[in-house]
């Protein structure tokens, strides 16, 4: 079974050659036949890939210690849940689930595109095939996952593992890190079918409107799955890490913000081709760029260029990536440049003052904040480069340059929806932003009087009314007109108006998401923390709170022991809660973890670790922390999810409210309504906010 | 650009917009700069004092020293030892262990120990080491199932 699988893999990469062969000569001799058999080869790929992945996964199932991989991620104690997840939790296993999404994505964009875009499609198998024949290089010569253990036996080497495995790395297990990986791939790896058609268009001398309208929304699931995995690592680093944190720049943490970053950008940015026929060129290049960082960020992880906490065991790969990077980048660059005359803008810009020009800001504020991110992640490898000395920098650097960037991207957020196309009258400009502005700058006083004085927290807060009113407003002044003509509840009416034009109103709320997150992450602004040695009945105090420890009890089970603390949570003489944090020593890696426990609201995280027992045993160390406005981080990311669900659903123009009330309804029938049609809003104005 | 001024404009924009952020960038890097040195380079070198510094080495076994916020313990690299010293309110990872990769950044003190701000370890190597007594064979076998 495991010779099937090796043996699947081997014929997988000599398909995927085989493919963009026939790619390349069906091109040539304009042979429907030899297209149609390298997407054949692409499926057999795809069909191939999906065996190797289930023999791996078969093996991690049934404990077959002989594979190597499995012998050194897994155990026999491991849930079947957690068993599954390290099929991705290892460089090999990962690697080989890294070509098993492509080889599915690859066969999913053939199949859907094949006769809609026919001169294309040979072009996008080629390049598709391309990132595919390299990871399955990598799976076949470098990071086998099917490599078996022997023992030696009266000098015969014969197939037997350990009778058991040295188990998932404790950290890992954790419900949340056994679906961000995945995320995190299917966002990395959809870039590539992008990516492809680009590369297509480049190549068959396309003006570049087609490739962007196919893959719009292709692109827009890809950055989803993105987003989602991003947040899941947040999420999972400040519930299992225990350090309270959920963002601390790690290089891996960066490797997945800079793709994302870039993907933003492009997201909006299309929307100027589209509408108005703009940089043309500058799409490409995000696309590129983003395809290119999510290769650079599975390559920063695994090839030790520069020392992360959580990145894989170092290893030979490195090179392969720089290889294929650098063979990508020459030839994706130098295409482009050939072709840049049939990408020429068919207009102009107009104003500094108009939707165009937000676009733009937009654009250069997320590529700086990719480029900082980059840079300061990179910094050890260049400063040896150009200074012989390794210097790495820290996160008072990335907070430096990232935090005016968040806040000018954030006001731009709700400025930028508003502005008209072309030019911005003086009278819209005062009727779309009188009263947000208003609103914003009063609640930034009443803060004031509360006692929110920092400058960053202050300027955050404000913008963040002022972008939520915005976008309010928009919702009432469109469910309006609808409630007013129809008779249904406003609310009702709000629905109707998201279903006309899902892709603009989904977009108000994906920003409303982001709006949360900001609160969110402004909120850390104010933590404070403590950390005591204490034994039973020892008080620790924390603002409002008192944390009496009451009990340290242990607990055991196959997996692992703990040692549990409870906690008992006062504010003034009430109880309000006990907390239970946790240690637990994983018995198959011989490895301790701590548990924080949260006690999770609205307003504030109350966020407590049991850090151990000092040298004598006789104190136990608690830590205790109060992370105000966490939780909107977390709700925002559901609320960005949500938004750009709806913004993949389709519109529908013509839908009209169900009427409760018959002569409200009567009266109107034969009047249209038009999506975005709402009073005060200018004609230029009636598309999508750019998710 | 159809008019003078709003590319004037533009310009002028762009321009503010990256040379604030490029000033603010390198204040970052003055500010959060960290040396890398070998625990045996900073050892030897006495002009180390002034740089925030990152030094990485294992820990060595039964070093490590925990009495109120204080965390103690030694780092080796290459048979040289190093004194680590942390104060403060972080948690430290779980995976700081004996005989773990561990990074520390902070500074040099005058009395020998290494004032530690933040400290990293990595999971034990053993992650990926082979199973006790086994080998690796290429997969060129038959089949074991």
């Amino acid at each position: 079974m495991i010779t099937l699988a090796s043996f699947s893999l081997q014929l997988a990469l000599v398909l995927a050659v085989y493919s963009i062969v026939a790619s390349v000569v069906g091109i040539q001799r304009d042979k429907d036949r030899i297209q149609y058999s390298a997407y054949r080869a692409i499926y057999a790929v795809a069909a191939l890939v999906t065996l190797a992945s289930s023999v791996l996964l078969y093996g991690l199932l049934t404990d077959d210690f002989s594979l190597s991989y499995v012998a050194s991620h897994s155990n026999r104690t491991l849930p079947w849940y957690y068993k599954m997840t390290v099929l991705w939790s290892g460089q090999e296993g990962s690697l080989l689930f890294w070509s098993w999404i492509l080889s599915v994505y690859a066969m999913i964009a053939i199949m859907l595109n094949r006769e809609k875009h026919r001169p294309m499609m040979p072009y996008v198998a080629a390049t598709l095939a391309v990132v595919q024949g390299f990871f399955l290089i990598l799976n076949v010569f470098v990071a086998n996952p099917f490599q078996l253990l022997g023992m030696e036996q009266g000098g015969i080497t014969v197939i037997q593992g350990p009778l058991d495995g040295n188990g998932l790395n404790p950290l890992l297990q954790y419900p949340a890190m056994a679906i961000h990986p995945p995320m995190l791939y299917l966002g990395y790896i959809g870039f590539t079918v992008p990516f492809a058609f680009a590369m297509a268009t480049l190549f068959t001398k396309q003006a570049g409107e087609r490739w962007i309208e196919t893959t719009r929304r292709w692109t827009m699931v890809t950055w989803l799955f993105l987003s989602i995995g991003v947040m899941l690592g947040a999420r999972w680093a400040y519930a299992v890490l225990g350090w309270g944190g959920y963002w601390g720049w790690d290089p891996v943490e960066n490797a997945s913000l800079m793709p994302w970053l870039t993907g933003t950008a492009f997201l909006h940015s299309v929307m100027m081709q589209e509408k108005r026929g703009m940089m043309k060129v500058w799409n490409m290049v995000l696309i590129f760029s983003t395809f290119y960082l999510c290769i650079f960020g599975t390559f920063l992880t695994r090839s030790g260029v520069v020392s992360s906490v959580h990145a894989f065991a170092q290893s030979a790969i490195g090179p392969f990536f720089v290889a294929f990077l650098g063979a990508g980048i020459l030839v994706s660059g130098w295409l482009l440049l050939e072709r840049l005359d049939y990408l020429k803008s068919s207009q102009q810009l107009d104003s500094l003052v108009s939707r165009e020009s937000s676009f733009l800001f937009n654009n250069l504020l997320l590529l700086a904040a990719c480029f900082s991110v980059l840079w300061g992640t990179l910094f050890p490898v260049i400063s040896e480069a150009v200074q012989g000395v390794k210097i790495s920098v820290g996160a008072p650097f990335f907070n430096k340059v990232n935090i005016p960037i968040g806040l000018l991207l954030l006001l731009l957020t709700g400025v930028g929806p508003l502005f008209a196309w072309r030019k911005t009258s003086l009278g819209s400009l005062k009727k779309n932003f009188q009263l947000p502005g208003i609103i914003s700058l009063a609640v930034g006083a009443v803060l004031f009087v509360l006692g929110v004085r920092s400058f960053y927290p202050q300027v955050s807060f404000i913008l963040c009314v002022f972008v939520s009113v915005t976008i309010f407003m928009e919702f009432y002044r469109g469910s309006r007109v609808i409630a007013q003509k129809s008779g249904v509840s406003q609310l009702e009416a709000a629905v109707v108006l998201t279903r006309r034009n899902t892709r603009r109103y989904g977009g108000y709320i994906v920003h409303f998401g982001m709006v949360l997150i900001f609160v969110g992450v402004t909120g850390s602004a104010f933590d404070a923390d403590r950390e005591q040695e204490m034994v039973v009945g020892d008080r620790l105090n924390l603002g409002p709170y008192a944390f009496e420890l009451q009990e340290i009890s242990d607990s055991d089970n196959p997996n692992y022991a703990s040692q549990i603390a409870v906690v008992a949570l006062y504010q003034g003489d009430r109880m309000i809660d006990t907390l239970n944090p946790e240690r637990r020593f994983y018995k198959s890696s011989r490895q301790a973890t701590t548990e924080a426990a949260i006690r999770s609201r609205f307003n504030e995280d109350i966020y407590v670790v049991f850090s151990g027992m000092t040298d004598d045993q006789q104190r136990a160390v608690i830590k205790v922390q109060s992370n105000p406005l966490v939780n909107w981080i977390w709700m925002g990311g559901l609320v960005l999810i949500g938004g750009t669900l709806i913004c993949l659903a389709p519109s529908d123009p013509g839908l009209r409210p169900s009427r409760r009330s018959s002569s409200a309804g009567n009266t109107h029938t034969h009047e249209p309504f038009t999506p975005g049609a709402q009073p005060g809003m200018q004609d230029e104005e009636k598309d999508e906010v750019p998710v | 650009m159809r008019s003078g001024r709003s590319k004037w404009q533009f310009t002028a924009g762009f321009a503010i917009i990256l040379t604030t952020l490029t000033w603010l960038g390198y204040s970052g890097v003055q500010e959060s700069k960290t040396y890398y040195v070998t625990v045996s380079e900073l050892l030897e070198s006495p002009d180390m004092h002034e740089n925030r510094l990152r030094v990485a080495g294992d820990v060595v076994p039964g070093s490590i020293l925990r009495t109120g916020g204080r965390v103690q313990f030694d780092l080796e690299q290459e048979d040289h030892q190093l004194r680590i010293v942390y104060v403060g309110t972080d948690t430290l990872p779980d995976t700081l262990q004996d005989r773990a990769q561990a990074v520390a950044d902070g500074r040099y003190l005058d009395d020998g120990t290494f004032h530690a701000e933040m400290v990293q370890a990595k999971c034990a190597s053993k992650y990926e080491a082979q199973a006790p007594g086994a080998a690796e064979l290429s997969t060129a076998i038959p089949d074991s199932y």
